[in-house]
This record gives C-alpha cells, structure tokens and sequence, in this order.
C-alpha cells in the first residue's frame, strides 16, 4: 500500500495527477481497472456477451485448424467449413480432463449449444449442404477475415512474420507442397512455374493455424467467465479484467505450431521447437491487427486512391472493433455483422431482456450487441494493456514514483491511440451508448 | 443507343462533325487522364471513356459496322481487367498504384488475367479488338481527313496500350511494398470465374471469326494498314513496360511535370469548373430569390400585418368597455343608414327594400 | 330528390362536425376515426356521383340578394370533390392518434372541408363567395391554434391575405353581376347560367377580372401574391397543410379556371400573356427559393408554389391540352403535396425537426426511417415530373398545351422544372444518406396505422402516373368546352 502521511486509510497519491484527455480512464486504469466503467450493467453485458461470442469461437478455431491442417492447399476448397467429426470433437488443450492445464472447467468437445445450432440453424433441421448454401450457418468468413488482417499487416512485433520468409521454413513447406500435390502432375508443374504462388498460400495457411491455436484458448476462457458470473462469483468489471490477466499469464507460453496432415502423415511446417509463444506470436499481433486496425471494409464502398481515403502507412489503420461505427454503413473494419448475426444465436436470456428494454427492442437486437461487443473488447484490451503492463513494467502498487510515472507514461501512450475521433473510448464512458 | 440513332446522324453533317470532334478529344484526352491517375479504378475507368470516344468517331464517320464491332470486342476484356483488379484489391486493401507493387510472382494467375484482358484491348494481333481498331483506321483513312483521325486513331491505341501495361508495371513489376508484402491468392469463387472468363477472351477471335465478323487471313483480322497499328501498340506497350516492369528512376515523374500530372488526375478540373460556373449561378440566383423573398415579401407582409395589428390596436383604445355607449353609437348608426337610404333617389335598386 | 347526393357531400361533413363536439373528452381516437370515417363516407358518395351523376340542385335562399343554393357537378368540379374527400381522410388519419384538443380540431378540419367542396359545388357566385370566405375561418384557427412556435405570425398573416382575397373576390363579383345584369333586370341572378348568358363591356370584363385574379392570385398562389404561404406551411401541423396545399389552394386554380377562362373569356385572352409571365415567374421563383431552404417545410411550399405556377402558365394558354393539364395537375400536384406534407409529419414526429442541417442518414435501415424516406423519394420523384409518376403527365400536358401559345414562358418553365430536380435530390441527399447520429436516433419505427394516409397518397400517385387517364379522364369534354384557342400556333 501507499505510504500515508496524515490519517490512515487515506491514500494519498504519490504522482500528480494526469494532464491527459483521457485522465479519468488512465487514473482508473492506475488504480487495477479496466478502461470500462464498473458498473453492474456494464458486467452484465460484457459476461452475456463473452459467452455469446464464445460459442461461436469453438467452431471457429476449430474449423481454423481443419483447415490450416487437413484441407490445406486444395484448389478448390468448397467445403472447407464442412468441418470434419474429428476437428468437432477435437479435445480443446485448455477444457476438459485430458488438459494440461485444469483450471478452466467446461468440456473439451464443442459446445453442446453450438452443435445444436449447427443442427438447426435458424430455420430447420436440413441438409447440411442446404443450410450452407441458404447461409444459415455459423459465419466462418468472418474468422476468415480475422486471420487475413493478421496475415496482411506488418510490423505489428514477434518473430512469427519473419519466420514465415526464412530458409527453414522455405523447405519445410516445399516438402509439404510436393507431398500434397504427388501425383499431380499440373499442380506440381505450376509449382515449378510459380513457387512463390504456393508459397504464399501455405503462409497464409500458418496464420489460419495461429489464430485457430489463439482461439483455443480463448473459449474456455470466456465460457469460464460465463460460468462464474452465473455463480455469483464474479461480481465486477475490474474482476472481469482480471481473470482475463490471469488466463493470459497461465497461457503464455503455449507454443504456436503449424502441422499439416498429408495422406495420415504430419508434416511440421512450423515446428513447435520453434518456440513461438502464445502471447507474443499469437495474441499481441491479434490484439493490433483485429481490434485496432483491420482494414476498411471493402464489399460495400471503394475506396478513391486520389482522395487518399484509405491510410497511407498500415499503423494508421483504425477500423477494427475499438473504432468502429456499429451502424452498418461499411465504415467499419472487420464487419461486426457477420459476428453480430452469430453472436445474436447464443444471446443469454439476461441479455435479450436488456436489450428489449432499450431503443427499438428485438428490432435492433443486433446494433445493441454490437455496441455490448465494443465495449466487452475495449476489457479485453484493458486486460491486455494492464498484462503487458504487469510484464514490462512496474506493479501497480509499486512505491516508487519513477516507476509509478514510467507506468503513466506507458498508460497514457497506450491512450493516445485512441485520441482520434473515430475511437469510441469516450461513448462506452456512459450507459447511453447503445 | 448512338448506333440505333445513325440513319438520322447522317441527314446532318454537321452532327456529324461534331461526333467526330467531341468523340476524338474525349479518346485522346481520357487516355491521357488515365495515363496520370493513381486510382486504379480511375485509370481503367478513363479508358472506358477512351474507347466510348473511339466509338463516337467510328459512328460520325458514318461506319455503322465498325462502331458495332467496336461495341463487340470491348466488353469481355474489360470485364476481365476489372475482375483480376477486383481480387488485387481485396487482397491488398488499397487501389492506390503507388502502394501497390512486386505482385507477379506471388499472384501470377491474375498477372496473367489482366494481361489477357489488356491484350483484348491494346491493338495486338490476333486478339479481337486489334481487327476493329484496324477497320477504324481503314474508316479514317477513307475519310475527309485520314492523317488527322488516322493519327488520332493511333495516337489513342498507343496511349490505352500505354495506360495498360503502365497498371500491369505498377501492381505486378517492381518490388513489393509494405501493402504487398503479403498477398496470397484469394477466395477460389473469383478466381475460378476469373480464369475461365481468361479462357474464353483467348477463344473470342476465333468465335468471331466463326460468326463471320472478321476475316481469318494471316491473322483475325489482319489487313490494310495493320502494321501501323501494330507498331502504335508496341511503341506505347514497350514505353510503360520500360518504365513500369522494373523499379526506374524516370518512373516518377520530373517535379515540374507533376503539376500536370494533378492537372490531369482531376480530370483536367472540370469538376471545380462545373461547380464553379454552373453550380454557383444556380445557388447564386437561389440566395438572391431567398433574399428578395424574406426582404421585400416578407418584409412586405409583416409591415402590412404589423400596420394592420397597430391599427387594430389603436381602434381598440378608442373603445371605453362600456356597453351603454355602444349600444348608443349602434342605434344612431341604424338611424343614419335609414335616413340616408330612404332621403337618397334612384342609384340604390328600390327592390332592395323590404 | 335525385340530387340529393349533392346534399349529402355537403352534409356529411358539416353534420359530422357539428357531432364531433358532442363527443366524451379525452377520445382523441375515437374522434380521428369518425372525422375519418365521416370523410371517407363523402368521398364514397362522390363515387356514387360520378357513376351515377347527379341532376343539378337549385334551391332559392335569398333571391332579393341573388343567392340561391345553387348545387351542381360537372367534369371539372366532380375529381376536385373528390380529391377533398380524399385528402381530408388522409389528413385527418395523418393527424396524431393522441391529438390535443381533438374535438375542436377534427371539426375545424371537417368545417374546412364543408368550404371547400361548398365552393365547388356551387353553381351560384354567391354561393361560391360565400364559401370561399367561409373556408378562412376553421383554416386561420387550424394555424393559430396548432402551429408551431410562430403561428401567431403566420395566423395573423394568413387572415390577412385571406381576406383581402375574399373581399377582393366578393367586390369581383358583385361587380359582374350588377355591371351585366343591373341595368337590364330588377333582380341581380349570381347564378352562373346567369352570367354567362349576360356578357360585359371589354373594360368592364377587365376590371371584374383583375379582381378575380387578385382574390384567386393571393389563394393559389401566385408570386407576388404569396406572402403568406412559405410562413403558414411552415408553421401549420403537417396534416393542416396537406388540406390547404392539397385542396384549399386548388379553389384558386378552379375559380380562375370557371371565372376567369369559363365567364370572362374576352379579358382572358387579353390578359393572358401576363398571366403566363406571372406563371413562369412563379415557377422559377418557386423552384430557386427551394434550392435554397434550410427547412424541408419551407422547401416544400416553394415547390407548391412552382408547380402553381405551371398551372397558371397552362391557365393563361387555354388551349384544350393545356386546359387539361390544369386538371391534371391539380390532381397531380394535390396527390403529391399530400404525400409530401405526410411524410414530412412522421418525420417531424419521429425525430422532432424539420430542419436539413440537423437530419441525416434517415434511410438506416435498422435506426433510421427507411420506409418513410422510401415514400418521400417516391413522392420528390413525383414532384421532380419523373416518369411513371403523377407528375409527369401533368406536366408533359401543361408543356405541350402552353408551347404553341407562349412559347417562351413554357422554356422559363421548363428550365424551372429541371430545377425541382435540383432541390429534390440535394433534400434527399442531407437527409436520406449520410451517417445517422446514434446519440440522437432514440425514437422508435412507423407503425402501420401511422404509415397508411402515406401509402394510399403513394399508391395513387403511381397509379395515376401509369395510368394518367385517372388523371384527365374525368373533366376531357368540360375542360374541351372551356378552351379559348385551338391548339395550332396562331
């Protein structure tokens, strides 16, 4: 605790305070909170909302590994979200008896809400090549689009990327590749042709694996904080943030691979004596490329070059979920859409009464999520934030006011990302934004 | 629509001059405003213009048939430019040339879409568009002034070969920057059609030949005044490929010259022309009448209504409130009225009276 | 009586409100119901009217004075009922269901209605002056007692002009009648076979007729008479302007058509040259002042005033097309002024402002009000002369009717024309696209009974513009009567 000079109990600050816009949000931060105000209704749709996403996720990182691992270079991937039995029962490393690592409860198969969904869909109980092509599936182009901003932008830190150009790496997808394709005379001779064609794909394919290994353990993780806020146990935003920083410290470490599965045989395309690791290869770049930049969406709007609409350095990219206009007018990064319509499926009952309440009620069920999601992820970034914080640099409670302004400086240059307009840091501040 | 309209085109020749003018400055000028954009759907979409203006002259020179085929051959190149652009910039996010380089390596398949499409659409035997470029060429050189539309003519094929092959250098020569430092073939739902459009751009010469549009002899299409064209196409194909297929020193334009080139990319400033003339008269004249309207009406009506309620006021503090005096000054009217009406003649229709 | 349908147009309305003060307090509903159902039961007999056309009523009243209830429908004056019918129905379901003082409102509404379509059945000028004057009164207290924060103003300015044009109108024709018959008979008849069959000097023609255009130019109307209108369509409910735009104003294009063209054709033609200027005049007046409204109710007043114009221009031409694409765009412009002021009401009531600068992104289709900005492009379409849409026909008619006659009033026109499509877009940009700001977008959708009065106005407007007999079909014959010039260039 703080050294006290007149009356205990009083904490008296040893730093002055900050001059930053966002002083409120870095003094709350200072003192172990997240940059969303504690408040029960914030808890409440954060936890309904992690748990919403959650269930989705499940398919998603799976289906991410099947096919980073079993439908790899197929020329014509139709039905690469046709995930097989195996990848469905496919034990989560992180849930489950047979994990390493027992501090999350939860099944290590996927949810049995999801598998229902995936029975039903919205509609009825069809064909799965039916509920495909009608589209009432989970949205798989959504993680599909997660991965790709990962792929995309550079220089977002770790040595993943660079790996990915290395000698190493080179033979070992070429001895992939050659496997994949025996037999097969013009792929093989457009692999002559055109080695760099292929290469790029199986890059790509690294980064499917990535984010399917990211998401792993995130899913449990969330399910997790369903579990206890339903148990009564979680009882506040800060608590929220916590148990977030907790599962990334546990989880650090856990290696970032990529194998591929040819005719039964594995190829390690990226080994795991690599030594990628889960917070910095996997997790840190996610956090910069999804929630912070993306990029703008372009299925609805062009963007005119001669405007210079789009940025001219990747850095300054601002369209992932901490910037983004809910309102689905194509300004956003990522389309929250596609998640919104799948996180709309898992809604808890608490949830879908809160948002009856509210604006246009069932209408706009999916702005409102969309809005709750924004503010679940600027926790998650919190707690990434107050992570890197606790890995770099000082505690919290440290004593020592260099440390403490060096904590500060750290803060407020993570604040000045979101100094631009488009940020939306201060409408999550209040209970209106819906 | 142009084309259905010729019989009456040619009742007029000045109608027709006037194609020929407005068609040859828009394929020369569009052209050149393609060859400065850095938007690449900009760039494509002056050349579209380019050869709609081809088109213009095609039909004031009275040749229906040519202007036909023109219309024929353009469609399934340019669809297939737009397509192959299309999984570019999905893939690599931005539509800025200068931000785009390095691709050919790693996206090959579309280099060679686009080069198809490009192909289609340069005057490069045996490809279809080199025939209906010839036969406009043959079309001027039969008409009033066959070295000023001939050149024309040529002129313009060398700039679109130009312009194409300079988006071809920019996106897929060069090296790769931070934009394409990652790009990696996309979704096979466009790249699949893509392809097979590519596949039938190769057979459409030999389509059209079948249906009896061109001739089959050396080449599809090959006749009078070929070579021209061909050179036409080489010189402005070979000139960007120079400049654009490897990284080069010349590839930015000279400081001097890039005043022109913004003069260019803003389509010439016809924009701010347009809002500066015809824009600005009409919100011009809509200030003056909302002026004149809330002055001299306004102003009008609110005198008379402030003048009417003033009156209406100072009446009212002639009134005492007492209803003696009124009902006095209301019975000496009625006498008044009766003694004026039955004291006064003829005037007054006497039927008026009960 | 087999005219006795002609009463009931005209009793329908005034007993219903007179019933709708006896009604409980605190039933806004119900009283917009029956006020509705009141409206919709004159417009059915209005039907009943023109498949079973009615024998004239003649009814002697005053005959010292030379008034007599003199009832009558013809082609031109059977669509203006039913237009009326239909636009005060509309109004009144357009009206909010929680309406204040809803007794006094929905009579007030159904009193004007009484007016106006007195007006256009009479067959005797009293009788029309009469109530012409009489639709001032429920308009005035419409606008004083339900506008907006200005009405005050706007209530006084309106009176005013209101009655300088009935005075104005009431001298025009006292003096057409004493001038034509005075001399020769002892009793003055104001009936209209009357003074038809009694034609005036050229100067005295020329003096009635000013004031007739006076009196008619202030209720259509027609710049520079059209002080009152910008302020009081701004200012009066929504649903009030649907009535004053849609029908009140249409009694000036109806008594300068049965007046001025119909009685006093030798001062008309005379005239007329002057008549087309002040029309193009209007127009293009019209169309730039809605270039540049601030205020979506301010816009469409200077639209209303720039399509009267083009009725004035076809008016002054009087030619048998272009007479009927007066008709026709009385239809037309009714049609589409109701429509607009509609959805101009569920936009003011859903976000609370009129004003451009403060609307945008409206067209959202999970916030916004997509439906009823679906409706409002249909209706500035309309107003635009689109194809396929009401305006169009009118105005092709009113253009091709004026041409051979002025042709360079009906170029001023045109070029007008085009400019509607200038204001119609530039409304429909601020306000439809663009972002919707989330913070103030916290009002809920339309519903279906809010909708209705917007649809039905829609769904006429389309019929009407792909079937533009609906349009002309009815007056062809009486408007053919009326012409003054055949359609060859002189």
């Amino acid at each position: 605790m703080t050294p006290i000079v007149s009356t205990p109990g009083v904490r008296t600050p040893l730093i002055p305070p900050s001059t930053h816009p966002y002083a409120e949000v870095i003094h709350r931060l200072e003192a172990g909170g997240s940059m969303l105000p504690d408040t029960p209704e914030n808890l409440q749709q954060i936890i309904g909302i992690y748990k919403a996403y959650a269930v989705p996720m499940d398919f998603y990182w799976r289906d991410l590994l099947y096919i980073a691992e079993r439908v790899f270079l197929n020329p014509l991937p139709a039905f690469k979200y046709f995930i097989s039995k195996e990848y469905l029962d496919l034990p989560n490393s992180y849930a489950g008896d047979q994990s390493k690592l027992r501090i999350w409860r939860g099944g290590e198969k996927a949810h049995p809400e999801l598998l229902e969904f995936m029975e039903r869909g919205e509609t009825r109980r069809m064909p799965k090549l039916l509920h495909h092509l009608w589209h009432d599936r989970v949205n798989m182009e959504f993680a599909e689009a997660c991965m790709q901003a990962m792929f995309w932008h550079q220089g977002m830190g770790g040595r993943f990327n660079d790996f990915l150009e290395s000698d190493v790496y080179k033979a070992n997808a070429d001895r992939a590749i050659k496997a994949y394709f025996k037999g097969n005379l013009v792929m093989l001779g457009l692999y002559k042709l055109f080695p760099d064609m292929f290469m790029e794909q199986v890059k790509q394919l690294s980064f499917y694996a990535n984010l399917g290994l990211f998401w792993e353990v995130m899913a449990p993780v969330f399910f997790e904080m369903s579990d206890l806020y339903d148990e009564g146990k979680l009882t506040s935003v800060p608590e929220a943030m916590d148990f977030l920083v907790n599962g990334i410290f546990a989880v650090a470490g856990r290696p970032i691979y990529h194998h591929v599965f040819i005719r039964g045989e594995c190829f390690e395309i990226i080994p795991k004596s690599e030594g990628f690791t889960w917070l910095y290869e996997a997790a840190l770049p996610y956090v910069e490329a999804v929630f912070y930049r993306t990029s703008p969406f372009r299925g609805t709007k062009s963007y005119n070059a001669q405007a210079y609409q789009v940025p001219a350095d990747q850095a300054d990219f601002h369209y992932g979920i901490l910037y983004a206009d809910v309102f689905p007018v194509g300004s956003a990064g990522i389309p929250p859409t596609l998640l919104m319509q799948d996180m709309l499926h898992f809604l808890p009952p608490y949830l879908q009464e809160l948002y009856k309440q509210h604006r246009r009620g069932e209408e706009d069920q999916l702005i409102q999520l969309g809005i709750t999601f924004q503010r679940s992820m600027y926790n998650v970034t919190s707690a990434v934030i107050q992570a890197l914080r606790c890995a770099l640099l000082y505690p919290l409670d440290d004593t020592d006011p260099e440390h403490l302004a060096a904590n500060r400086r750290f803060f407020e240059a993570q604040m000045d990302r979101f100094l631009r307009p488009e940020a939306r840091l201060p409408d999550i501040q209040t209970q209106d934004y819906r | 629509m142009l084309l259905r309209l010729e019989p009456l085109i040619e009742l007029s020749p000045l109608v027709q001059a006037v194609l020929v003018a407005v068609g040859g400055t828009t394929a020369v000028v569009a052209s050149l405003i393609a060859l400065a954009q850095v938007d690449v759907k900009r760039a494509l979409s002056f050349l579209v213009s380019s050869w709609l203006g081809l088109l213009f002259v095609a039909v004031g020179l009275g040749g229906t048939a040519v202007a036909d085929h023109l219309l024929l051959v353009y469609p399934l190149p340019m669809a297939l430019i737009l397509m192959s652009i299309g999984t570019i910039v999905i893939s690599n996010v931005t539509q800025d040339l200068t931000q785009l380089g390095g691709l050919w390596s790693r996206r090959p398949l579309m280099g060679l879409a686009f080069l198809t499409g490009a192909a289609g659409l340069m005057g490069l035997p045996p490809f279809a568009s080199f025939a209906a470029l010839r036969e406009l060429l043959a079309l001027t050189a039969a008409s009033g002034h066959p070295w000023l539309l001939g050149g024309l003519v040529l002129l313009t094929n060398c700039l679109i070969s130009a312009g194409l092959i300079r988006v071809f250098g920019q996106i897929w020569g060069g090296r790769p920057t931070p934009f394409t430092q990652r790009s990696a073939e996309v979704l096979w739902l466009m790249v699949l059609p893509t392809t097979v459009l590519m596949g039938m751009e190769l057979h459409l010469p030999q389509l059209l030949v079948r249906n009896g549009v061109f001739s089959l002899t050396p080449l599809p299409g090959w006749g009078p005044l070929a070579w021209p064209l061909l050179v036409s196409t080489l010189v402005g194909g070979g000139f960007s490929a120079a400049f654009y297929l490897r990284p080069h020193g010349l590839a930015r334009l000279p400081q001097a010259l890039s005043g022109l080139q913004e003069w260019l990319a803003h389509d010439m400033q016809t924009e701010r022309f347009y809002h500066r003339t015809v824009v600005a008269l009409v919100l011009a004249l809509a200030r003056f009448g909302a002026w004149s309207d809330s002055r001299l009406v306004d102003g009008f009506s609110g005198g008379t209504g402030a003048a009417a309620m003033a009156g209406a006021r100072r009446l009212s503090l002639t009134t005492s409130g007492r209803s003696q005096a009124y009902a006095l000054s209301l019975v000496l009217g009625v006498l008044l009225m009766a003694a004026w009406l039955l004291a006064s003649p003829a005037p007054l229709p006497l039927s008026l009276l009960p | 009586m087999t005219s006795s349908p002609l009463l009931l147009l005209l009793l329908i309305p005034g007993v219903a409100g007179l019933l709708l003060s006896r009604l409980p307090e605190g039933r806004p509903a119900l009283v917009r119901s029956l006020a509705a159902l009141a409206a919709l039961a004159q417009f059915l007999v209005g039907v009943y009217c023109w498949l079973q056309p009615p024998a004239d009523l003649s009814l002697t009243w005053l005959p010292r004075l030379g008034l007599a209830l003199e009832l009558g429908l013809d082609g031109i004056s059977l669509p203006l009922v039913l237009l009326t019918a239909l636009l005060t129905a509309m109004a009144v379901l357009a009206s909010p269901a929680d309406q204040g003082r809803s007794r006094l409102y929905f009579s007030l509404m159904l009193a004007t209605n009484f007016g106006v379509v007195g007006a256009f059945l009479a067959r005797n000028a009293l009788l029309f002056v009469l109530a012409f004057e009489l639709v001032l009164i429920p308009t005035t207290l419409l606008v004083a007692i339900w506008g907006g924060e200005r009405r005050a103003g706007a209530a006084t300015r309106f009176l005013l002009y209101g009655a300088v044009s009935g005075l104005s109108l009431l001298a025009g024709v006292l003096a057409f009648g004493w001038l034509g018959q005075g001399a020769a008979t002892s009793t003055v008849s104001f009936s209209f076979e009357a003074l038809a069959a009694t034609p005036l000097a050229p100067a005295a023609q020329a003096w009635v007729l000013a004031l007739l255009l006076l009196a008619f130019g202030l209720k259509l109307p027609v710049v520079p008479l059209h002080g009152w209108q910008p302020f009081s369509y701004s200012q009066a409910p929504a649903p009030v302007v649907m009535l004053l735009g849609g029908a009140v104003s249409k009694l000036g294009a109806y008594g300068l058509l049965r007046f001025g063209v119909g009685l006093l054709p030798d001062a008309w033609t005379a005239f007329s040259p002057w008549i087309a200027a002040a029309g193009a005049v209007s127009a293009v007046y019209g169309a730039l002042n809605a270039v540049a409204a601030t205020d979506m109710r301010r816009l469409m007043a200077y639209s209303s005033l720039g399509h009267m114009g083009l009725l004035v221009l076809a008016l002054a031409a009087a030619t048998p097309l272009s007479l009927q694409g007066v008709m026709a765009q009385v239809i037309a412009h009714g049609l589409i002024v109701a429509l607009l002021f509609a959805c101009v009401e569920l936009i003011q009531r859903k976000t609370g402002t009129t004003v451009i600068a403060e609307l945008s992104g409206l067209l959202n289709p999970i916030r916004g009000l997509p439906f009823t900005m679906g409706l409002l492009l249909l209706a500035l379409m309309a107003a635009a002369g689109i194809p396929g849409l009401a305006g169009f026909p009118a105005e092709l008619l009113v253009f091709e009717g004026s041409w051979t006659v002025f042709p360079r009033a009906t170029l001023v026109c045109l070029v007008a024309s085009g400019f509607t499509a200038v204001y119609a877009v530039r409304l429909f940009n601020r306000v439809g696209f663009g972002r919707l700001d989330n913070s103030r977008a916290d009002w809920q959708g339309t519903s279906l009974g809010e909708r209705l009065p917007a649809v039905v106005l829609t769904l006429l407007v389309l019929l009407t513009g792909l079937w533009p007999l609906g349009l002309t079909g009815w007056s062809e014959t009486a408007t053919a009567a009326l012409a003054l010039r055949t359609q060859l260039p002189v």
